[in-house]
C-alpha cells in the first residue's frame, strides 16, 4: 500500500459521506406545463355523469334464426361552447368535443327490438350508463382586468344514433337521422323547450390539477322525425351583388319580394333517389355514400316550417338582420358561410355570415288565403344583404358586427349596435341548411282526411278534394308535424358527394369513387365519376363584384370601408327625415373593445385585394362559381395564394384581404 | 449565476469556435505536473521504455519498467516479456518465476510456454548452483546478454536446416502447425545470425573465438542452454502489443485504431470509472459525432453522425461482438443491459455505416461493449447512493482454475424520474404506474464461462439476465410509457479454433408482461393502450473462417461468414399478435497490406431479408500511414436499416384530443429500407504518448427514411364498403367506443436528404497524471430530391457538438474528473393526431443545453478501497433533450467500492 496523507484521507471521506444526507426519498418534481414550454399535459377539465335513455328498443343484428347478436347504434354527445352553439342560437358548424357511448354497453341483448315485436315491445324502455368524457378545455384567456381568469362554459347535446349510420368526418353523416333519439344536458328535461345546461369551467390557472364536473345528467328521449335535408340550390338562384343594399320599399311584401330578387333563391329538397331531374349519378352517389336506403317518404323527408327561438324563451325570435323591419324568424334555416382558403385561415380573416330566412309571406300563407305552411319541399330564401362578421369565434354572440354596404338608409346603419360599413364580403359560400324535429309526430294529411272524411257524415269525395287543397295549402310534401323541437339536423352544399373543393381544402379527395390503378382518383369532370356537381362547388352560393369599373376604385365605390365612406346616409325618420345627413355609428362597448377587434387587428392597414375577372382567375382554384344562371360576373376580391406573406408573431399577415376589418378596431 | 455562465459560453463558442481550446488550456493550465496519467498510456509508456532497455541491454532496468507497467495495469504479456528477458540474461530462475506468474494467467500458448520452462528447469538443474548463480550477466549485463545471445554459425545453420525439413514435413502432411514451426525456426534462425552480427560488434575484437570460448565450460554450458532457450522461445516473440490501444469492432479482429477502416473511438474502463456514471451509456457522450438523448434516466438513446430519434433505431449496440439491439422495436433500452460497468474492458464506437460487417440496422454506427477478459481483473462490491432516489449495487467476481476461467456478476439499482410527468392529485388523470415517480428499477445476475482445450480449441458461454421497471418514451399523446417487470436475457455459445474457424449462437429474449401508460386519461382510451408483450426472441447463428496468406507478395487477411437469425415476436401490439422472420446473410472481407504504409480493406455483405430484396452492403477503405503513428484514411460504404417488426407489422390504436375519436397507427410490410452511402476522409496522430489527434469529414447521402406518415385519411368509401386499409374496422371501433378516423402508416419518405459533417478530437496527456480532452463535431443535414416531406427542415442533431474534460488521478490516491458537454439548439418534428386532419407534425424547438459532470475519488489501500461521490448534470437548468423529456436535474451520488 503507498503512503497516503492523512489530509487527503480525510477530505475524500467527507466527501463520500456528503452524498448520504443528500440521498432522499423526495418526490421528483412535477413537470411543467406544455403551454409554459415543459411536457407535462396541461390541466384539462372532465366531465362525469350518467346518460338517460328513454326511447324505443334499440335495433340489432340478427342471426339466421332471428336471434339478436349485436345492439346497433351508439349515443353520441357532442359538446358546444354555450355561447356559440350551432345556429341558429350561435354559429358553430362543428363540435368542439365528441364522446361515444358504446350502445353494447348502454344496452344488453336483450334490449333488442325483436323481429316481429309486439305491442309490448314497442313501448319505450329506460337505460342509463355512466360515463366520463375527459379532454375537456378549460379556460386559457388573458387575464381579466379586475384579476380574475376567464373560464369556459359548454352545453351538451347528444343523440342515439339508433340506425348506426353515425360518421362525425364527413358532412353528409354527421349528425342524426330520423329514428334516432335526440336530447342533450338539460336543465329540466320535461320542458317543451329545452334549455341546456351552463357547464362552467374555470381557468388552467385557477386549476393546475384539471377540474372535474359530476353528476352531470344527460337525457335522450326525443325521437327525431326527420331525416337530414338533401337538397341542392334552384337553377334560378342567383350571385349576390356585393353592393346590394335593403331595397327601400315599406310595404312589407314589397320589400321581402325585392330582397327574394336579389338571389331569387330556392331550396329544392331532392325527394327521390332517382332524382326529380332524372339524375342517375345521384342514385350510384347515394349508394356509394352509403345513403343508398335513405328515406325519401314525405313522412321523413321534408322541411318543417318552425318559428326561430334561438334564446329558449318560448318566444319566437324576430329575424337577426330583418327583425328591425318587424320580420319575424323562420326555419328551416339557411346560414351562408363564406369559404376561406387555407391562407385565409391562417390569416386569421373573419368568418363571414349571411343568415338568411324562409318567405315570411310564404310560411304564413300571405300568398294562399292565409293558410299557414307547414311543411316545404321547396322553400323560397330571403338573403338580407347584411352580412355578419364575427370577429372573435370565441365570443360570436358579442362580437358580431354587420357589414352592410354604401348607399343604405341611415337608419340601418344607426338601428344596431356596432355596423360597418363595406361592401359585402364577395367570394365562395356553403350553404347550411339546418331543420329537423325532436320528439315531433308526423301526420300524413291526406290519410287523417280520408278517415275524417269516411267517418265525418260529410260527402267523402268534397272531403278529400276539400281536405287535399287544404292539405296543399298547408303543406308542400302532404306530411304535418306536430309537437318536438328543433334537433339541429343539417346538410350543406358543397359536400362530400360533390367535387372536391381543392380551393378551400387542398387536402380533398374523391369520396366516392375507387381509385384508379395508379392509386389517383376520379376527378369531377371525369367520364363515369360519381360526383354530383351541384352537391359540389359549382352547386353553391357566391357575393361578387357587380361592375368591373368600380369595383375595387375607392373613389367610385366609395373606398368600402366603414365610417369614411358612409359618414352619410338618407334618413327615414327623426329630424332629419327626408334629407342625406351624417350617420351615428354605434360603437363596441369599452369593456368588448379588446375582446372583440384584438383578433383582427394584424388586419387593419392591409389594403383590399384587387377584384379580379374570371379571366384573371382562371388556372386559380379559388375563382368563384359561375354566380348562378346570370353568370356574367366572376369577379372577387380574393388572396392571391401565390403571394408572399410576412409574419408578425405568430399571426400571418397576408398582403391583402378579401374585406376590411371594423373601422373602430382600425381607430388609432 | 452559473447559467448565466453558460450563456456567457454558448455566446462566446457561437462567435468564435476557436475560443472553446483556448478556454480549456487556460482552465487546466494551473494543474501542477504530477505523476500517473491515463493508465493504459502510462502503462504503455513504461513498458515501451522497459521493452527498448532491455534490447540495450539494461536488463535490470529494463525489468524494472515493465515491472511498473504491470503494476499499474496488469498484463500477462508484461510477464512474459521480463521471463523472456531474464531467460536471454540467463537468469533462469528469474526467468521461471515469471514464467509461472505469467502461466497463472492460463494464456494460449501455455504448452509451448510450460515446454520452455521445463527445458529451463532441466538445464537449471544440469547447472551447478554456483554457476547458475555466479552468471556472467551479473557483472557485465550489456556484455553477458551479447554473448550469451550469441549463437555459433553451426547452430544457426542447424536451425535453417531445421526449419527447412520441418517445411517439407508440413507440406506432405498438410499440417498448418507445423508450417508455423517451421517459420518460427526460420525466424529464430535470423534473429540469433542478426545477434550473432552484433555480439561480434559489441566484443569489439576482443571477444572473438577466444573471448568465446574463453568462458570455458561455463560460458560454452550458457551459450548452449541459450540456443536451446532460443529453440523454445522462437515459439513466442517478444509481445510488443501489451498496451497498445486496440480495436475489433471496425474489422472484427482486434488491430490499432490506426489501422481500423472506419473512425473508431474508444473509452476505456478508466474513463466510465472516473466518470462516475452508473449508466455506461452516457459516458458516451464524451465522444465526438455521439448524440446521446435523455428522456429519463433509464433509457438513453444513442444516435452518431445524425438522424437523431426519440428510439434510436439507426445504432446498433453489441456486448462483446453480440447484439443486444431489439430488432423487433428498433432500439436498445440500455438500462436492462445484462452487465455491470465495473465488468467493462472498453466500448468501442465505430462512426458511419458498419452493414458491410454488422448487416442490417448497423446503419450511422456501432457501439460494442467489450468486457473484461475471464478471470483477469479484481472481483469487486460496490454500492451507492443518491438523491433522486439512486440506488445502486453491484458485486462481481472472476477467477481462473487452470483452463476454466469464469465470471459471475449482479447488481441491483433504481433511480426515481427526473419530473413526474403528472403530478399527484390531478383530476384529469388516474395514475398508471404503480409508483409514476419510479424511473428505473433494474435486477441483474449474470455468469460467463470459457475453457480452453487442446489444439487451440476454446469453449465460451454465458448467460445474463436483467430484469426490471422502467420508464421511456413512447409515441402516445401522453409521453411516458412505463413497463413493469420487463426482462431482457442473453444466452450465448462460442466455439473457437486454432485453425481460424469459429462457430457461435446466441439467444436474446426480451419480455415485457406488461407495457402502459405511466399515467392515463380519466376517461380516456388510453387505458386500452396497455399492452403485453409476452416475448420478443432472437437467435443468432454465425460461422467465421479468417485466414492470412500471401499472395504476390501481398499480405491477405481475409474472412467470410455466414449468419443467420431468426426473429419472431408476440405482442398484442402486432398483427395476428405473432410474428416470425428469417433473416441469413454472408459476408467476407479481405484486408491487402502493401508493406507497413498502405492497407486497403474490403468489405461486403448480402443480407436476405424477408420482406426485403437482396441486400448487399459494401465497404472500402484505404488507410495510408505516411509515418508511424500517422494514419490517412478513405473510406466509402452504404448500410441499410431494415424496419423494424414495430414499422412492419404494428397495429395500435391512439386517442385524440376527442374521445371519441381515435386513430391507428399501422405497419406497412411493403416498406423499401433505409439506406446511407457514406464516404469519409479521416486522419489520426498518435505518433507520440502525449496526445491524440483525430479529425473525420463525411458526406452522407439518406434514402428512404421511415416514418409514420403525415396522413393516411380513410374516405367515405372506406366506411361504407368496409374496406380495411389497416386491417382494422373502419368506422365505429367498438374495443375503444371511438370512431377511427385515420390510419398512421409507416411509410418511406419521399424526401432524400444528404448530411455533411466531420469530427476533431484531441486528447493530450501533457504530464504524468493528467488526461485532458477536447472534441468538436460538426453536422448539417439537408433535403435533395423528392416532394417535401415532415423532415424537410430536419434539425434533429445539433449543428455543433462541443465535448471537454480532464482527468487526475494522484499517487496518493485522489482521483479527480470534470466533463464538460455542450450541443446548439435543435429543432424537431413530432407527430400530431388531429381529429379533423388526423398525424400532423407539429414544430418544436429545443434549445442548446450544457452538462457539466464531475468525481471525486479517492482510493485506499492498495486501490483496494474506493470511496468517490459523483455529481451530474452540475449546472442544473432543467434542460431537456428532448422537447418531450423530463427537465434533467442535478443528481449526487456517494459510491463505496471494494475491490479484491
Amino acid at each position: 500500500m503507498k503512503a497516503m496523507p492523512m489530509r487527503s484521507t480525510v477530505l475524500c471521506l467527507a466527501l463520500s459521506l456528503f452524498a448520504l444526507p443528500i440521498a432522499g426519498c423526495e418526490d421528483p418534481e412535477r413537470d411543467t406545463p406544455r403551454r409554459d414550454g415543459g411536457a407535462a399535459p396541461d390541466p384539462l377539465g372532465v366531465f362525469a355523469g350518467s346518460v338517460l335513455y328513454l326511447g324505443p328498443r334499440p335495433n340489432c343484428s340478427y342471426l339466421a334464426d332471428g336471434t339478436p347478436n349485436a345492439v346497433i347504434g351508439n349515443a353520441v354527445l357532442i359538446l358546444f361552447d354555450y355561447d356559440n352553439p350551432p345556429p341558429p342560437a350561435g354559429s358553430a358548424t362543428g363540435a368542439l368535443n365528441l364522446l361515444a357511448i358504446n350502445g353494447r354497453d348502454l344496452f344488453s341483448i336483450d334490449d333488442c327490438m325483436p323481429l316481429s315485436p309486439t305491442p309490448e315491445d314497442l313501448r319505450p324502455i329506460s337505460r342509463t350508463l355512466a360515463f366520463t368524457w375527459p379532454e375537456i378545455a378549460l379556460g386559457d384567456g388573458p387575464q381579466n382586468a379586475d384579476g380574475t381568469y376567464p373560464g369556459r362554459s359548454y352545453q351538451i347535446r347528444g343523440f342515439y344514433d339508433r340506425d348506426g349510420d353515425f360518421l362525425p368526418f364527413f358532412s353528409i353523416t354527421n349528425l342524426a337521422t330520423a329514428g334516432d333519439i335526440g336530447g342533450g344536458a338539460v336543465v329540466d328535461p320535461t320542458a317543451a323547450i329545452p334549455v341546456f345546461q351552463r357547464l362552467s369551467l374555470g381557468h388552467v390557472a385557477e386549476h393546475p390539477d384539471g377540474q372535474r364536473l359530476s353528476g352531470l345528467s344527460v337525457t335522450l328521449a326525443s325521437p327525431i322525425a326527420t331525416e337530414r335535408p338533401i337538397f341542392e340550390l334552384s337553377a334560378s338562384t342567383r350571385a349576390l351583388s356585393a353592393e346590394a343594399t335593403i331595397p327601400l320599399l315599406a310595404d312589407a311584401l314589397a320589400r321581402e319580394e325585392a330582397l327574394y330578387q336579389l338571389t331569387t333563391m330556392r331550396v329544392e329538397l331532392i325527394l327521390d333517389a332517382s332524382h326529380a331531374d332524372g339524375d342517375r349519378t345521384f342514385a350510384l352517389a347515394m349508394s356509394r355514400a352509403g345513403l343508398g336506403d335513405f328515406d325519401f317518404r314525405p313522412l321523413r323527408h321534408g322541411l318543417p316550417i318552425f318559428a326561430v327561438d334561438a334564446n329558449a324563451d318560448g318566444v319566437q325570435d324576430p329575424h337577426p338582420i330583418l327583425g328591425s323591419s318587424g320580420v319575424p324568424w323562420f326555419g328551416p334555416m339557411v346560414i351562408l358561410r363564406r369559404a376561406r382558403s387555407p391562407l385565409e385561415v391562417s390569416a386569421r380573416i373573419p368568418d363571414v355570415l349571411f343568415i338568411a330566412t324562409v318567405r315570411p309571406s310564404r310560411v304564413i300563407g300571405a300568398d294562399q288565403g292565409f293558410v299557414p305552411r307547414e311543411t316545404f319541399a321547396r322553400p323560397e330564401i330571403i338573403v338580407p344583404p347584411i352580412a355578419v362578421m364575427v370577429t372573435n369565434p370565441r365570443a360570436p354572440g358579442i362580437c358580431r358586427v354587420p357589414l352592410i354596404a354604401p348607399g343604405n338608409i341611415a337608419e340601418l346603419y344607426e338601428s344596431q349596435a356596432v355596423v360597418d360599413c363595406q361592401e359585402l364580403p364577395s367570394g365562395n359560400y356553403d350553404v347550411n341548411l339546418l331543420s329537423g324535429l325532436a320528439g315531433a309526430t308526423a301526420h300524413d294529411l291526406a290519410a287523417e282526411c280520408a278517415v275524417e272524411c269516411v267517418d265525418g257524415g260529410e260527402d267523402p269525395a268534397v272531403c278529400m278534394t276539400s281536405c287535399a287543397t287544404y292539405a296543399a295549402l298547408r303543406s308542400e310534401t302532404g306530411v304535418s308535424f306536430t309537437g318536438g323541437v328543433y334537433s339541429s339536423q343539417a346538410w350543406a352544399i358543397p359536400n362530400d358527394l360533390g367535387c372536391p373543393d381543392l380551393s378551400y381544402r387542398p387536402t380533398a379527395l374523391n369520396q366516392l369513387d375507387p381509385p384508379n390503378e395508379d392509386g389517383t382518383f376520379l376527378t369531377c369532370s371525369d367520364p363515369g365519376a360519381s360526383l354530383l356537381v351541384h352537391q359540389g362547388r359549382e352547386g353553391s352560393f357566391s357575393v361578387v363584384e357587380p361592375d368591373a369599373a368600380t369595383s375595387g376604385d375607392p373613389a367610385v365605390s366609395g373606398d368600402g370601408h366603414g365610417v369614411a365612406a358612409c359618414t352619410s346616409a338618407f334618413h327615414t325618420a327623426g329630424a332629419m327625415a327626408g334629407t342625406v345627413g351624417p350617420v351615428a355609428y354605434q360603437a363596441f362597448p369599452e369593456a368588448f373593445v379588446d375582446l372583440c377587434c384584438g383578433p383582427v387587428r394584424h388586419l387593419c392597414g392591409v389594403p383590399l385585394c384587387d377584384a379580379r375577372t374570371s379571366a384573371e382567375l382562371a388556372g386559380y382554384p379559388d375563382a368563384v362559381r359561375a354566380g348562378g344562371d346570370d353568370g356574367t360576373v366572376r369577379r372577387t376580391r380574393e388572396i392571391r395564394l401565390d403571394t408572399e406573406v410576412s409574419s408578425e408573431g405568430s399571426v400571418t399577415v397576408p398582403l391583402c384581404v378579401p374585406f376590411l376589418p371594423p373601422a373602430q378596431c382600425c381607430l388609432p | 449565476m452559473i447559467e448565466s455562465a453558460v450563456r456567457r459560453f454558448e455566446a462566446t463558442f457561437t462567435q468564435r469556435p476557436g475560443a472553446f481550446v483556448v478556454m480549456l488550456a487556460l482552465l487546466f493550465a494551473w494543474i501542477p505536473e504530477i505523476a500517473e496519467a491515463d493508465v493504459r498510456t502510462e502503462a504503455r509508456q513504461h513498458f515501451r521504455r522497459g521493452m527498448a532497455l532491455i534490447a540495450e541491454g539494461n536488463l535490470d532496468e529494463g525489468v524494472a519498467e515493465l515491472e511498473a507497467a504491470y503494476d499499474i495495469l496488469p498484463h500477462p504479456n508484461a510477464l512474459y516479456n521480463i521471463a523472456r528477458a531474464y531467460a536471454e540474461g540467463g537468469r533462469y530462475q528469474d526467468a521461471i518465476d515469471f514464467f509461472d506468474r505469467y502461466l497463472e494467467s492460463d494464456p494460449v500458448d501455455r504448452e509451448e510456454v510450460e515446454q520452455f520452462v521445463v527445458a529451463l528447469r532441466e538445464r537449471l538443474a544440469a547447472a551447478s548452483p554456483g554457476v547458475v548463480a555466479s552468471a556472467p550477466i551479473e557483472t557485465g549485463p550489456t556484455e553477458s546478454t551479447a554473448t550469451a545471445a550469441a549463437a555459433s554459425e553451426e547452430e544457426i545453420a542447424a536451425l535453417e536446416d531445421s526449419a527447412t525439413q520441418i517445411e517439407a514435413l508440413a507440406v506432405v502432411a498438410q499440417s498448418d502447425e507445423l508450417r508455423r514451426r517451421a517459420d518460427r525456426l526460420r525466424e529464430l534462425a535470423a534473429t540469433l545470425r542478426e545477434r550473432r552480427a552484433v555480439a561480434s560488434g559489441a566484443a569489439t575484437g576482443e571477444t572473438d573465438e577466444t573471448g568465446e570460448t574463453g568462458e570455458t565450460g561455463e560460458t560454452g554450458e550458457t551459450g548452449e542452454s541459450t540456443a536451446e532457450v532460443e529453440l523454445a522461445l522462437t515459439l513466442s516473440r517478444e509481445r510488443e502489443e501489451a498496451y497498445d490501444e486496440s480495436v475489433v469492432s471496425s474489422s472484427r479482429v482486434a488491430e490499432s485504431p490506426l489501422d481500423a477502416p472506419n473512425s473508431t473511438a474508444l473509452v476505456t474502463a478508466q474513463d466510465l470509472r472516473l466518470s462516475g456514471y452508473t449508466e455506461p451509456a452516457l459516458a458516451l457522450r464524451r465522444v465526438a459525432g455521439v448524440s446521446i438523448l435523455s428522456s429519463d434516466p433509464g433509457n438513453p438513446q444513442i444516435s452518431i453522425r445524425g438522424l437523431n430519434q426519440r428510439l434510436s433505431n439507426r445504432t446498433i449496440v453489441l456486448v462483446d461482438g453480440r447484439s443486444v439491439y431489439l430488432d423487433f422495436l428498433g432500439t436498445t433500452l440500455w438500462s436492462l443491459l445484462p452487465l455491470n460497468y465495473e465488468d467493462i474492458e472498453r466500448i468501442e464506437v465505430i462512426r458511419g455505416p458498419a452493414s458491410a460487417l454488422y448487416g442490417a440496422d448497423a446503419f450511422s454506427g456501432v457501439i460494442n461493449v467489450i468486457t473484461r477478459d475471464l478471470g483477469e481483473g479484481p472481483s469487486y462490491l460496490s454500492a451507492g447512493i443518491g438523491n433522486g432516489g439512486t440506488y445502486r449495487v453491484a458485486a462481481g467476481a472472476s477467477a481462473r482454475v487452470d483452463r476454466f476461467r469464469f465470471r459471475v456478476s449482479g447488481g441491483y439499482n433504481r433511480a426515481d424520474n427526473y419530473a413526474v410527468e403528472v403530478a399527484p392529485g390531478r383530476t384529469d388523470y388516474t395514475p398508471g404506474a404503480a409508483n409514476p415517480s419510479l424511473g428505473l428499477e433494474r435486477l441483474f445476475f449474470g455468469g460467463e464461462f470459457s475453457l480452453r482445450l487442446d489444439d487451440g480449441i476454446s469453449i465460451r458461454g454465458g448467460t445474463s439476465i436483467a430484469s426490471g421497471s422502467l420508464a421511456f418514451q413512447g409515441i402516445a399523446r401522453l409521453r411516458q410509457v412505463y413497463t413493469d417487470n420487463s426482462t431482457f436475457a442473453q444466452s450465448f455459445l462460442q466455439l473457437n479454433t486454432g485453425f481460424g474457424l469459429s462457430a457461435r449462437v446466441y439467444w436474446n429474449r426480451f419480455a415485457a408482461p406488461n407495457v402502459h401508460l405511466s399515467n392515463l386519461l380519466d376517461g380516456g382510451i388510453d387505458a386500452s393502450q396497455a399492452n403485453t408483450l409476452p416475448r420478443s426472441d432472437m437467435i443468432d447463428a454465425e460461422v467465421l473462417y479468417s485466414n492470412n496468406f500471401d499472395l504476390g507478395g501481398i499480405e491477405n487477411a481475409f474472412i467470410i461468414g455466414v449468419s443467420y437469425r431468426f426473429k419472431e415476436v408476440e405482442w398484442s401490439w402486432l398483427r395476428d399478435g405473432l410474428q416470425t422472420q428469417h433473416h441469413g446473410s454472408v459476408f467476407l472481407q479481405d484486408t491487402l497490406s502493401f508493406g507497413d504504409v498502405v492497407d486497403v480493406v474490403l468489405s461486403a455483405r448480402a443480407d436476405l431479408h424477408p420482406l426485403l430484396d437482396v441486400q448487399v452492403s459494401p465497404r472500402g477503405s484505404v488507410v495510408i500511414h505516411p509515418a508511424p503513428g500517422n494514419t490517412i484514411r478513405v473510406s466509402g460504404g452504404s448500410a441499410f436499416r431494415s424496419p423494424t417488426f414495430t414499422e412492419s407489422y404494428v397495429l395500435v390504436p391512439q386517442s385524440t384530443p376527442l374521445r371519441g375519436i381515435g386513430a391507428f397507427g399501422s405497419g406497412n410490410p411493403t416498406l423499401n429500407p433505409e439506406r446511407i452511402v457514406s464516404v469519409e476522409l479521416g486522419y489520426m496522430n498518435q505518433m507520440t504518448e502525449y496526445f491524440t489527434l483525430e479529425v473525420n469529414g463525411y458526406y452522407n447521402l439518406v434514402f428512404d427514411q421511415i416514418t409514420l406518415t403525415q396522413n393516411q385519411v380513410f374516405r367515405l368509401t372506406d366506411y361504407v364498403n368496409g374496406r380495411n386499409i389497416a386491417g382494422a374496422n373502419a368506422g365505429y371501433y367498438d374495443d375503444y367506443s371511438a370512431y377511427i378516423l385515420t390510419t398512421g402508416l409507416f411509410e418511406n419518405q419521399p424526401e432524400q436528404f444528404q448530411q455533411l459533417g466531420g469530427e476533431l478530437g484531441l486528447r493530450v496527456y501533457p504530464v504524468e497524471g493528467l488526461d485532458l480532452y477536447a472534441n468538436y463535431a460538426l453536422h448539417q443535414t439537408w433535403p435533395f430530391g423528392g416532394a417535401a416531406g415532415p423532415y424537410h427542415d430536419d434539425m434533429r442533431t445539433s449543428t455543433h457538438m462541443v465535448n471537454g474534460g480532464a482527468q487526475y488521478r494522484s499517487p496518493f490516491g485522489l482521483d479527480l474528473s470534470v466533463d464538460f458537454s455542450w450541443q446548439s439548439d435543435q429543432v424537431w418534428f413530432e407527430q400530431l393526431l388531429d381529429p379533423q386532419r388526423g398525424i400532423v407534425f407539429g414544430r418544436f424547438g429545443l434549445p442548446s443545453y450544457a452538462i457539466l459532470n464531475a468525481r471525486v475519488g479517492y482510493r485506499l489501500f492498495g486501490d483496494q478501497l474506493e470511496l468517490a461521490v459523483v455529481g451530474t448534470n452540475l449546472i442544473d437548468d432543467g434542460h431537456r433533450e428532448h422537447p418531450y423529456g423530463q427537465p434533467i436535474d442535478r443528481r449526487f451520488m456517494g459510491f463505496v467500492t471494494v475491490r479484491f
